[in-house]
This record gives C-alpha cells, sequence and structure tokens, in this order.
C-alpha cells in the first residue's frame, strides 16, 4: 500500500500536479470565499444553484451554461460531397482539460443563424456521447444543406465560463465568459438530380385535361342575364305582334269577320223572328202544317248558322252532326227537338202542342246563341 | 368624322388587346408543350398569366378569361391565384362546368392534413348548381311560352276555338313558371355578388400561416395546424395589417394581409 501510494518514481513535473490536485481542494477550502467553495464543492449540485452564482453582467447570448477549465471544440462530418438537401451527420466534440464543474449543454444549431440559413437541422440526442471522466463530450445532428451554395460547415463557437474568475482576489469576474472555435468544414453540395418517373406515374400526376387546355376568349363585357332593355323588349313585342298579326287578318280578310259576326246574328233573328210571328198560325192552321213550318225554321237556322244540310237526317244523324259544332247537351237538345217536330208531323195526335214545340224551338236558338263552343263558317 | 376618330384612336387599342391575348394563347401552348419539363415550362406559364392578367387590368373580364388566367396560374404552380381566378371566374358563370372542375382539382392540390376539415372548401350545394344551369334555359323558355300564349289568344280571337284558348292559358302558366326560375337565380347571382362585396374572398397566399386569436403577432395561436397555401376564406373585418377572416370551414381568426391575397372589386 505504501508503494503505491510513493511518488518517487515520479518525475518534478508529475509531483507539482499530484500537489495541485491533492492541495487544490484543500486550499479551495480555505482560501477561496463561501461562495466559491460552495460553487467548487457543489459538484452535484443541481444545474440552477451554480449558474446563478455566475455573474450577470457581460454574459454572451450564447453562453452554453458550461462552467470549467474547457480546451477545444472540434467537428467531424460525413459525407462532404453530398447533393442539396442530402443528410450527413455532424459531431460536435467539446473537450476540457479537467473535470468540469458543470459540463456543456446540447448545443441549439436551430437557434444560431449561420447554421439555420444554410442548413436544416435535426437533432440525433441518443447518439451523444460523455466521457466517464467528465471531461470529454460529444453532440450530434443531421444537417442537410438547403441548396447547391452551401460550401462549408461553419465554425462553431462555444462560450464556457472559467471558474478561476470566481476566485475572490479577481476583480473583474465578468471576463470569466470565453470563447473557443471550432473548426470549418468544406462541403461540395451539388444540385440534386431530377426525378425520373416512370411514364405511368408521371401521367398520373399531370393536371387534368380542363387545366391544359385554353378556351376562346371574347374580348368584351359579357352579361349573363340580358339588361332592362330587352326585358321590357321581351314584354311588350308578343302582344304587339299578336295585334299586328290580328290587325293584318282583318284587313286582308274583312268580310270574313264582320260575315262571322252578322251571319251569327242574321241567322238567329230571321229564326225567332219566324217562330214567334202569328202568320205561323194563320198561314198553317194545321199542327201538322205548323210543325212542318217550324222543322223548315229550324233547318234554315241549322243550315245559315252552321252550314249544315240535315234537312234529309235523321235527329240521331243530325245530332252527330251538330255535335262538332256545339255542345253534347245542345246536340241532344236538338236531336229531341227534331224528334218532336217529326212527331208533330208524323204523329200529329201523340205529339206535344205546337205551342209547346215553339217555345223549344225558341229555347233551342237562343240556346245555340249563347253557348261558347261552336265552329264559325270561317 | 367619327370614323376617322374611330379608326385613328379606338382600332390601335382593340388590337393591343387582341395581340396581348394572342401572346399570352401562345405563351400557353409553349408550356403546355413542355409540360415533361416543369422548370423549361413554367415561364411560359407565368408569361401567360401576366398576360391575362394585364387584359383583366385593362378592363376585359368574363369567365372564358379567369378560366384561362387559372390554368395558367395552376399550370405555373401558383395555387392561390389559380383558385382565386376560377372564384372570380364562377361570380361571372356559376353554371360553368370547366371552371367548377378546374376548382374542384385546385383544392385538392391544397396541403391540407386529409384527417382535418378545417380550412377545407366545398362546392355548392346539388339544387344551387341545378338553379344556376337552369336559368340560361328558363330565360328562353319564358319568352317562347309567353310568345305562344300570346300567339294562341290571337287565333282563339279569329277563330273562336276552345283549343287555341286552353293553349294560350298553358303558354301564359308556363311562363309565368320558368320566369320563376329566372328570377330565383337571377336574385341568388345578386345576393352573391352583395356577399362578394361585403366580404370579398381571400386566399391564403402561402404555406404555414397561423390563425391567430387577434390582430398581432403577440395573440396566441386559434388552431393547432398552421394553415397551407390555397385556403380558401371570407373577409370579415380588418385592423391595419391584419385581417379577421372566416374559413370556408367556419373558423374564425387574424391572418396578417401579406399573407392572402384579397379579391378586391
Amino acid at each position: 500500500m505504501a508503494a503505491f501510494f510513493s511518488t518517487a518514481h515520479l518525475s518534478l513535473f508529475h509531483k507539482w500536479r499530484l500537489a495541485i490536485l491533492v492541495v487544490t481542494p484543500i486550499l479551495a477550502c480555505t482560501m477561496f470565499s463561501p461562495e466559491t467553495r460552495h460553487v467548487l464543492a457543489a459538484a452535484d449540485e443541481t444545474i440552477q444553484e451554480a449558474a446563478a452564482l455566475l455573474p450577470i453582467e457581460n454574459r454572451p447570448d450564447n453562453f452554453n451554461g458550461a462552467v470549467g477549465h474547457f480546451r477545444a471544440v472540434t467537428l467531424s462530418a460525413q459525407p462532404r460531397e453530398l447533393e442539396a438537401e442530402d443528410p450527413l451527420k455532424l459531431s460536435i466534440r467539446i473537450t476540457a482539460s479537467s473535470p468540469v464543474v458543470h459540463p456543456p449543454a446540447r448545443p441549439n444549431l436551430r437557434q444560431l443563424e449561420e447554421f439555420k440559413d444554410l442548413f436544416y437541422v435535426e437533432d440525433l440526442p441518443d447518439a451523444d456521447q460523455a466521457s466517464a471522466n467528465n471531461t470529454s463530450w460529444k453532440f450530434t445532428y443531421q444537417l442537410r444543406p438547403r441548396n447547391p451554395s452551401v460550401k462549408a460547415i461553419p465554425s462553431f463557437a462555444f462560450c464556457y465560463f472559467n471558474p478561476d474568475f470566481l476566485k475572490p482576489t479577481v476583480p473583474a469576474r465578468s471576463r470569466g465568459y470565453q470563447t473557443i472555435y471550432s473548426n470549418e468544414i468544406p462541403l461540395v453540395v451539388r444540385p440534386r438530380t431530377p426525378v425520373q418517373m416512370s411514364p405511368t406515374v408521371a401521367e398520373s400526376l399531370r393536371p387534368p385535361e380542363t387545366v391544359r387546355q385554353l378556351v376562346p376568349v371574347r374580348l368584351g363585357q359579357i352579361r349573363r342575364f340580358p339588361g332592362p332593355a330587352w326585358l321590357i323588349l321581351g314584354l311588350v313585342a308578343p302582344p304587339l305582334v299578336a295585334a299586328l298579326w290580328y290587325f293584318c287578318w282583318s284587313r286582308m280578310y274583312p268580310d270574313m269577320a264582320r260575315l262571322l259576326r252578322r251571319r251569327r246574328n242574321a241567322a238567329a233573328r230571321q229564326a225567332l223572328a219566324a217562330l214567334t210571328s202569328p202568320v205561323l198560325r194563320q198561314v198553317h192552321a194545321s199542327p201538322a202544317a205548323q210543325a212542318d213550318r217550324i222543322a223548315e225554321v229550324i233547318v234554315t237556322y241549322l243550315d245559315q248558322r252552321f252550314g249544315l244540310a240535315i234537312a234529309e237526317l235523321t235527329p240521331l244523324e243530325a245530332a252527330q252532326q251538330l255535335r262538332e259544332q256545339v255542345s253534347p247537351e245542345l246536340a241532344e237538345q236538338a236531336a229531341q227537338l227534331l224528334r218532336s217536330i217529326d212527331a208533330a208531323r208524323f204523329a200529329p195526335d201523340h205529339a206535344d202542342s205546337n205551342s209547346q214545340l215553339v217555345s223549344d224551338a225558341q229555347r233551342f236558338v237562343l240556346a245555340i246563341e249563347t253557348s261558347k263552343r261552336e265552329k264559325p263558317l270561317c | 368624322m367619327l370614323t376617322v376618330l374611330y379608326g385613328l384612336f379606338l382600332v390601335p387599342a382593340l388590337l393591343d388587346e387582341a395581340a396581348l391575348l394572342s401572346r399570352a394563347e401562345s405563351a400557353f401552348k409553349k408550356g403546355v408543350d413542355l409540360l415533361d419539363k416543369p422548370n423549361e415550362a413554367k415561364p411560359h406559364f407565368r408569361q401567360a398569366a401576366a398576360d391575362f392578367e394585364e387584359l383583366q387590368r385593362r378592363g376585359f373580364n368574363g369567365a372564358e378569361l379567369q378560366l384561362n388566367l387559372g390554368n395558367a396560374h395552376l399550370l405555373a404552380g401558383e395555387l392561390p391565384r389559380a383558385i382565386l381566378a376560377y372564384r372570380r371566374g364562377l361570380l361571372h358563370s356559376p353554371s360553368n362546368s370547366l371552371l367548377r372542375a378546374n376548382l374542384a382539382y385546385a383544392r385538392t392540390c391544397v396541403n391540407l392534413p386529409p384527417t382535418s376539415d378545417v380550412g377545407r372548401a366545398s362546392s355548392d350545394p346539388w339544387w344551387m348548381m341545378a338553379m344556376h344551369q337552369a336559368a340560361p334555359p328558363c330565360l328562353v323558355m319564358t319568352i317562347l311560352a309567353y310568345g305562344t300564349g300570346w300567339l294562341s289568344l290571337t287565333r282563339w280571337a279569329m277563330t273562336r276555338q276552345g283549343f287555341w284558348l286552353g293553349l294560350s292559358g298553358t303558354g301564359f302558366l308556363a311562363a309565368i313558371l320558368t320566369f320563376s326560375v329566372a328570377a330565383v337565380s337571377w336574385v341568388a347571382q345578386k345576393a352573391e355578388q352583395r356577399r362578394n362585396w361585403e366580404q370579398p374572398l381571400v386566399i391564403l397566399s402561402r404555406d404555414g400561416i397561423q390563425l391567430r386569436k387577434g390582430n398581432g403577432p403577440d395573440y396566441p395561436p386559434r388552431l393547432d395546424t398552421l394553415l397551407p397555401a390555397g385556403v380558401e376564406a371570407r373577409l370579415l373585418h380588418d385592423k391595419g395589417n391584419w385581417l379577421q377572416i372566416e374559413l370556408a370551414s367556419g373558423e374564425v381568426g387574424w391572418v396578417s394581409s401579406a399573407d392572402v391575397l384579397i379579391d378586391a372589386p
């Protein structure tokens, strides 16, 4: 055991180093201020307690939070020749000359403009490593260069606090913030090679035909709905055309129109006059003769009114012809009247009185004149 | 004298527009020929879109112009401007099937998350589309039925036949019915124009826009997801450089005016 702790075989330099290692803690407890002793002795203390004791004055914005004697920060990357947006693995190794008070935090490259402007940054915390003796740390990232203009991975600035500046004999504690820079790694970034798609995939990704075609353009204002002028024209034109047509028709066929009106009225007047005339009873004294006269009046009336020659027709046949001109009820009324007239003519003993026949005939004529369904001569 | 003035001043202006249209169509066709090489085709489509927009700026408009403009923007990769052009075209011709088809395709290109309906625009319901499509033929049928009614009435006055009177009544009734459909379509179009005037159409112009609860970047987000380019909305209110919009899916929030295209009248 004594041989193990013997220093005889050590050189002077190593003896001094050993002395420092042994004495420093003793000195820390005696020479430094209570605050410093707390910092140095609080190797297992939480991060917040240690950082809270560091000076705020002149604290750089990129201060990592590390406290200790750091020696170097180096970058390594693989591959160094790649296409734009292809991935590469970047490792940042931070080494210290002695066990540190507080280890470095993982650098956030996305907050560094020199990195975020050039690369898409992705953290790979699972690949981080730290040495057992608390003197070396490696942080790993995946970077993708944004474009072929990226020429290098820029130098990384690591800012830490040297705990020597916490000694009470050191007046300017803020000078304890120190920065070391890493190396820069040149890169060769090529433009991306265009992807060759299969024709089937390319065709499916092409815009549809309706997007790839042009339609004829009419240079002018297009109205979807017609304006007020067109609407008024559409409203007024048909009745004007109709009136014009009627006017032209009445001019082309004046007699037809007049005749239509006159003939209708003259036939009815003649028939009614004949039926109500006292001559009917005086000239034709016998019932049969009166019935003949009534039949003649009705036949003449229908001939003048509708152009029907029903003198030789049976009442049923006459009614069928008349049905084309007037309503079925009137046609049936005509058939009944004609049957009554035939009965009075050919079977006077069994017929109605002629006065009843006359009134029936008058009613029939008036019914015809007041009915709506009729076919004129023209 | 008027003819001379017309020849001196108006005809050259018309020729400019015709030449512009011809150049736009030529550029578009060149782009279509180079569709397999997008990097070479896009400049031609951009040129065509610029010429179509110049025609629009000079006062020419219409569904056909907006359709061609939308196609040029879409093929040039300007999805928001394409959607805006298609929507403008549909204001002129709501029943245009090409505009509807291309707008539907453009909407599929909007990079919305497949599991969410936020910002997703939908097409008009079937009855509204049927009404828009029925309007032009209804107008024609109204005129025909109205004219038939009057002519039949005249013929009845000449002949006094009941058939003509019935036909006249049928014609007038059909005219009333078809005119009613056309009138409803006209009212609907006017209502949509009024709505576009009061709440203009807004299209998000870039990806990654955050809809916020207030008119500033310090307000918290309204939605959990960022909105992509091409999302359609309506402008509700504006305050400085911030706009309150309502998405097609109903959400209301604020965006910066620099991030949107507005269909200004």
